[in-house]
């Protein structure tokens, strides 16, 4: 049987079944997820549940639910357009696990949730641009006379051209990789700079 | 403008003095224990910074053509890399330099010319 996790009203729990879903009063404004599904969904989305809560609007006061859900709690969270989802890591998965999956590991937990939404969503959606360590990458091309200075430049071109593209965690490795670069250029131009100086310096005592 | 960025500007100043000091009072082209270009000995061929130390040296001692002459990428370099510390490290410059000059069409820009630079000051020995 499915087990569904849960995000109502800003927090989210789970795993649960369809019971204890019901038992916990859940409404149209919640979020699900479940084994076997890329993102959360709206929890009308999914047919079972969305039965589930038909059945039990029909079992209540049917206008005092829908007033419920269509009234204040809709306007204090704006739906997420599906387009505007930010990009996110692949699940975490739990191989052999009897969950299958632990989505509070994905580390963007309340970003459906009615309190902190929009906070979430500017963090999730404009992070500032890692460092590209441009003119790093061009003063050790010119100082320390190693090739890997130019690949700090690619990386920085890299880095700026997939945070512009919204590939935060891809522009985060490139500006990684770029310093490294930079590192090891700066590095290798400080160990053999000498080595060089002391082949002339043999040179002109021999 | 934070504690941590104004140090390292005054450290970035004070390292900026040492060298000056240093590559006036020596001249690279005719000291024996000037460091030579790594790339340079073990290839033969000129590297993109090669000549650097003696335009500096002629730059300090107001001999502009000269500096021009060994290392004409360095010297045009200069503003270019006093540019992109103002932007990186001071709130100086407007926004919208920050969005030109780190675009990532100016950063391919930049790398293309540094490598052909480099192919072509070794072809026509610049």
């Amino acid at each position: 049987m499915t087990r569904y996790w849960i995000n109502f009203k800003g927090k989210q729990s789970g795993p649960h079944s369809i019971d204890e879903l019901e038992r916990m009063g859940v409404d149209k404004t919640a979020y699900v997820w479940h084994s076997g599904l890329d993102d959360w969904v709206k929890i009308t989305k999914v047919p079972e549940l969305n039965e589930m809560l038909e059945k039990m609007a029909g079992g209540n006061n049917y206008s005092a639910t829908s007033a419920a859900i269509a009234a204040p709690e809709a306007d204090e969270v704006p739906e997420l357009p599906a387009d505007e989802v930010p990009d996110l890591p692949p699940l975490y998965e739990q191989t052999g696990g009897a969950m299958g999956y632990a989505p509070q590991q994905r580390g963007y937990n309340p970003q459906y949730g009615a309190t902190g939404y929009p906070a979430a969503q500017v963090a999730a959606e404009n992070p500032k641009c890692p460092p590209t360590n441009l003119v790093w990458a061009i003063i050790s091309t010119i100082c320390c006379c190693w090739p890997l200075g130019v690949l700090g430049i690619i990386f920085a071109y890299q880095t700026k051209k997939k945070y512009k593209e919204g590939d935060y965690l891809k522009a985060d490795k490139f500006s990684e990789y770029g310093a490294w670069a930079i590192i090891a250029s700066i590095i290798l131009g400080l160990i053999s700079t000498p080595l060089a100086c002391s082949h002339y310096i043999i040179q002109g005592l021999g | 403008m934070s504690k941590s960025r104004s140090v390292k500007i005054w450290i970035l100043v004070v390292l900026l003095i040492v060298v000056a000091v240093f590559y006036f009072s020596i001249n690279p082209a005719t000291s024996k224990y000037m460091p030579r270009c790594v790339f340079l000995v073990v290839t033969g061929f000129k590297c993109p910074g090669c000549g650097s130390q003696r335009a500096i040296h002629s730059l300090l001692h107001g001999n502009f053509i000269d500096a021009l002459r060994y290392n004409a990428f360095f010297v045009a370099a200069l503003p270019v890399i006093a540019l992109y510390f103002l932007n990186d490290y001071t709130k100086l410059l407007p926004s919208k330099v920050d969005e030109v000059i780190t675009h990532h069409y100016t950063i391919a820009v930049l790398g293309v010319i540094v490598v052909l630079w480099w192919v072509l000051r070794n072809v026509f020995d610049w």
